[in-house]
């Protein structure tokens, strides 16, 4: 199985009905692990209502795929600060703060979903994928820096 | 001095002790970063990971013309 980076479509749904993502709410990045079972991507619609390394995962669950909590890195994620939506150019950019780094993790991964912990189902806006991966720590620091706010560099970009 | 102690699977140990290796990995759209400290005995007791996202995700709303 595999993640594709990609902005999910049902992220552009909920867009268009302009009443699921709110600025105020609460954004996560979480962990896939490597030898996940599910296929993430563009037809990925949620991370689950709840986030916890637990259940079969499909399109609307990451259940078991999850990357499971390890030192200072928790179940459901990276928390996301610093809500950005602007316009660079003519692209539309939404960008967040990524949480400091997860210390005395031992955890391998090849990919991350970005999704809403404040809806109730946790509905994903994005996958990305590792390329390479897994990117694996022992006993050690583990980071995501993000992209530089931009029309051709911005976590999510729409055109 | 106090010799510098690290944080590993194996407790803390003294950075002199073990091998340091610094990792590099350019793909189109992140740069990760693994440091890696490894015992004498070959097993890896600590491995920092870092992904340096250089670009996120696209998606172009459709568009068409109507004269």
């Amino acid at each position: 199985m595999a993640v594709t980076t990609a902005v999910c479509s049902q992220f552009l749904a909920d867009l268009l009905g302009m009443a699921v993502h709110a600025a105020g709410n609460t954004y996560k990045m979480v962990l896939v692990k490597n030898g996940h079972a599910g296929t993430y991507g563009v037809g990925t619609i949620s991370a689950g209502a709840t986030v916890d390394g637990t259940g079969t995962p499909t399109t609307t669950l990451l259940g078991t795929d999850a990357v499971a909590a390890s030192g200072t890195y928790g179940v459901t994620g990276f928390t996301l600060t610093g809500f950005s939506a602007t316009l660079q150019t003519a692209t539309g950019c939404l960008d967040f703060t990524m949480a400091a780094a997860a210390t005395g993790t031992t955890i391998s991964a090849s990919g991350a979903i970005l999704y809403n912990a404040t809806q109730a189902t946790g509905k994903s806006l994005a996958c990305y994928s590792f390329a390479g991966a897994p990117i694996v720590s022992t006993a050690g620091n583990f980071t995501i820096t993000a992209p530089a706010v931009g029309a051709s560099t911005s976590m999510i970009r729409l055109a | 001095m106090t010799e510098p102690l690290i944080h590993t699977s194996r407790g803390n140990l003294p950075v002199s002790s073990l091998k340091f290796e610094v990792k590099w990995s350019m793909e189109p759209t992140h740069v990760s970063i693994t440091e890696t400290y490894t015992a004498d005995d070959g097993e890896v007791v600590r491995q920092d990971a870092h992904v340096c996202a250089l670009a996120g995700v696209a998606c172009e709303a459709s568009a068409s013309d109507h004269t």
